[in-house]
Parts: C-alpha cells; structure tokens; sequence
C-alpha cells in the first residue's frame, strides 16, 4: 500500500491531573458527594490539537512551524501512534522512523555495542537487522574501540553520534523528526549531515517539526503553521526541488 | 486484549532485551551479580528459618524447606506486583515514542522477576538437598502451578499497571497491603499452628492458595484440587478485569504519564 497520512477533523486532548485529582481520595470523596466538587476535581483538558485536517502523499517533505505550545509535537506524537485521536480520524499507513527522542532506551552503563542493540528493538528492529547495519553504525560514529566501553565513559558528543548513528541505519517510509538533528563538531557534522540527507532521501515521507525557518526552507516542499491547536495556513514552499 | 497476549511472541525480542538489560542494569559492576539476590535470600531464610523452627517448635527439616519455597514464590508475586505499578510510569519515555502494546511492559517486568526467581531458587534445591526431600514424580505438578503463578500476575500486572498509572496512591496501598499479607500468609508459619476456628485466615487468603500450588509439588505431595480451583477462579476473574481495563483504557494510559 502507498505511504501516506490522512487527517480528518483530527482532535486530541490532555487530560492534565494536578498530584490533587489524581489521588484516589478526590475520585471517593467525588463519588460520594453526588458530584458537587465535580468541578473542581474533575481538572482541567487541554486541547492540544483541534479540528486538524490534513494529507500528505508520498514524497513529500512536510515542515510543520508555530510557537512553543502550538501543538506541533503533540501532532509528531500522533502520527507515530502513541496518541490516539479523541475525535476525527487519522491514517498512516508506512513503517515509521521516530526520531523524536534519538537516545531513547540508551543507558549510561552499558556498552556501545549493547546500546545499539537496545535503541535498534526499540525502533523494531530483529536481531538480523541489527547486525546487517552493525559496522556501519560503528564505523560511522568514529567510536573505535570504545564501542565496547561502557557508555559513562563518552563524551556528550560521542553518545550523541551513537545514538544519531543508529536511527539513521534503519531505511522507513516515514521520518518524523522534532528539530533538525545536528550532531558533533564541525567536521562531523557535515557528514552527519549528509548521512541524514541520504536517510531522508530514501523515505518516503518526512514531517520535521522546526523553529527555524531557514531549515524548512532548505527542506521541505511544503510547510503547515499550527497555532494553538489549530492548523492556520498550509502552504508550498517555493523553489523547492 | 488478543493484541496485548499475542505480544508475548511477537515482541518477545523486546520485552526479553528490556527485562535482561534491568538485570545487567541492577547488577552492573558487581562481582557475583544476581547471585547476591540468591545469597540476601538464602541468609534471610536460614536465619529466620531456625528460629521460628524454635518459637513454633517444629523440626528445622520441616519448616526450613516450607519457608524456603514459600519465600522465594512469595519473592517474585511480591515482587511482579510491586514493580507493575510503577511500570508504566517508569517507562514513560518509551510509551511516548514508541506504541508497542502496553503487555511488553507487564512481560518485561515477569522476565525480569522470573530470572530473579531462578537465581533464588538454588535455595530451594539446596535446602530440599540439605533436609532429605525428594522430588517425586507428584513434584511435576510444579510446572503447571508455576504457569498458572505466572499467568495470573500477568492479569494482575496489566491490571494495577493501568490503574496505578491513573491512581498514583493505588502503587503506595499495594505495598502496605502486600506488607501484611506477608504475615498473614503462611510463607514462615505452617497453617497447621493456626487454631481450627481461624482457617479462614488461609482459606479466603488467595496468596495461599498461589503458593500450595507450587510449595506442594516441591514436597512431594500433589496439590489439593481446591487450589486448583481457587486459582482457575482468580485467573478468570483477573483476565476479566485484565481484558475490561484494557479495552476501556489502553490508549488512555500514554495520556495520564
């Protein structure tokens, strides 16, 4: 089946409990009194994404823009399926690459090798797989011998390579990204660059959520403006290859 | 619910890397790992072992090896239900990023206390070796008991995962609830003390019938069928419930971290 995402009156609320609504004491006391504190304990709902309807085909590169709280990482979080919708519906069809959170499942105590094998199942990756893409992932984060050393004992940018190094080993047909990645020094980051360049190449879809306007712009053929929930322009990006 | 079972082979690579990594991660850098587990039980057992064998005055043949089991199957109930409270909060980061079923949580946790289970259960060998018990062809039960302990706190730990999630007092009652259940259990003291008209301390007491199931078998008697039954009884209500809460909330639970 092609790659693509559908939205349609997509809806998604937070139901945010202070450490107050969240005992089971105020649910008791609620169940008791007949609702008349109900207000009160009931919290509050935040409503993250509202009425958002949107698709996207193969091929395109999606930059999604708005300020801080609009709802553009909440939205990410959707299209990888951890949230469901609360209202509308909402499509993805395609193996997806979540590269919100790079060093997710990385542990400070274990060794290179261990790590690429943890942050690998954790993107659903067999035991094949992850060996297939072994040397690459070693040889491209210039680790050396340190890829048996414990991971306590790598500079920030040497894990950070690590971690970038295996999220861009497995090809998907979706690349959800939350801010451009950049990763190393000067030096490394060209190739790092490129080896993303490369990964983005070869998906299909990519939705890269971005506060800077130049990178969208290098990026992405079309852009979507959240504000507050709601989706308020989507419009391509011209000149774009 | 059928996705949240079937996850058991389906991401069997995963909850098995996750629950073995918990282990490297607890024992890391120690010399003898886990086995210090089998060791604080060991101690724990022998010592507490002798000396309620002189309050009670039971032989030390006989109430050794009765606690020695009832403690190390007590250990991993004990010890699934505790961490499944908290597991879903612990996980956060992954179920933020990651949708896997929510039961690779519950059978990372049962991987986990399994192996932990194993380690003390070197106890159990040694003091059956130690006291002359041995095992009959009536110590097969065993395997079917052990399966049913297994698959009940899977139930058990979908159920307080979720609610625990929602409820964060719910994790502090289960700890002070299995607290005293720990007492009110024989695991140290043999029910044959308790007088007559106090058997419903036992008989209504569900950890009792979990631990008969196993503890009979390893002394070479076959379970009572009212353990059976007891335990078939709580499996289905627990599924029950299990496969409600699931239904109800499963999506609902990434939303309450």
């Amino acid at each position: 089946m092609a790659t693509a995402i559908k939205a349609q009156h997509l809806k998604i609320f937070y139901p945010i409990y202070g450490s107050s609504s969240r005992s089971l004491k105020k649910t008791l006391v609620r169940a008791a009194t007949g609702g008349l504190i109900a207000s009160d304990a009931r919290g509050v709902n935040i409503c993250a994404i509202d009425d958002v309807s949107f698709s996207i085909g193969e091929g395109e590169r999606v930059g999604l823009v708005g300020h801080n709280g609009a709802g553009k990482t909440t939205l990410l979080r959707a299209l990888a399926g951890v949230y469901r919708p609360a209202g509308g519906s909402l499509e993805v069809q395609g193996k997806i690459a979540s590269l919100l959170d790079i060093s997710l499942g990385m542990d400070e105590e274990f060794t290179g090798y261990e790590n690429i094998y943890m942050r690998s199942v954790l993107m659903g990756r067999t035991k094949s797989e992850i060996r297939k893409q072994l040397d690459d992932i070693i040889q491209f984060s210039e680790l050396g011998d340190y890829i048996g050393m414990p991971m306590r004992t790598y500079s920030a940018g040497m894990s950070m390579r690590l971690a970038f190094a295996v999220c861009t080993a497995y090809p998907a047909d979706i690349v959800l990204m939350d801010e451009w990645l950049a990763v190393g020094d000067t030096e490394f980051s060209k190739k790092a660059e490129a080896r993303l360049m490369a990964f983005i190449q070869s998906s299909s879809i990519l939705v890269l959520a971005s506060h800077k306007p130049e990178q969208i712009q290098k990026i992405c053929s079309r852009v979507l403006t959240m504000s507050h929930g709601h989706l308020i322009s989507d419009e391509k990006v011209k000149g774009t290859s | 619910m059928t996705e949240e079972i079937t996850a058991i082979v389906r991401y069997v690579h995963m909850w098995s890397l996750l629950g073995w990594y918990d282990i490297k991660h607890r024992y890391n850098r120690s010399l003898i790992g886990p086995f210090w587990i089998t060791i604080s039980t060991g101690v724990m057992v022998a010592s507490i072992g002798m000396m309620f064998s002189k309050i009670f005055r039971t032989q030390a043949g006989e109430l050794l090896p009765h606690f020695a089991i009832g403690q190390v199957v007590w250990l991993l109930i004990s010890g699934q239900m505790t961490e499944a409270c908290a597991m879903f909060v612990q996980s956060q980061a992954l179920l933020k990023q990651v949708p896997v079923p929510l039961s690779v949580h519950a059978f990372r946790k049962l991987w986990y206390n399994f192996i932990l289970f194993l380690h003390n259960f070197l106890i159990v060998i040694l003091v059956s070796a130690l006291y002359g018990k041995r095992f009959s062809l009536q110590s097969l039960y065993f395997f079917p008991g052990l399966a049913l302990i297994l698959a009940l706190l899977f139930f058990l730990s979908m159920i307080l995962g979720i609610i625990c999630t929602r409820f964060r007092d719910i994790t502090q009652i289960v700890g002070v609830f299995l607290q005293l259940v720990y007492f009110f259990t024989p695991i140290f003291w043999m029910k044959k003390v308790l007088p007559e008209k106090y058997a419903w301390v036992t008989d209504l007491n569900p950890f009792y019938h979990m631990i008969e199931l196993v503890r009979c078998p390893l002394l070479g008697a076959s379970p009572d069928a009212e353990h059976w039954l007891y335990m078939m009884l709580y499996i289905m209500l627990a599924a029950a419930l299990a496969f409600y809460l699931t239904k109800a909330y499963r999506h609902r639970v990434v939303y309450w971290l």
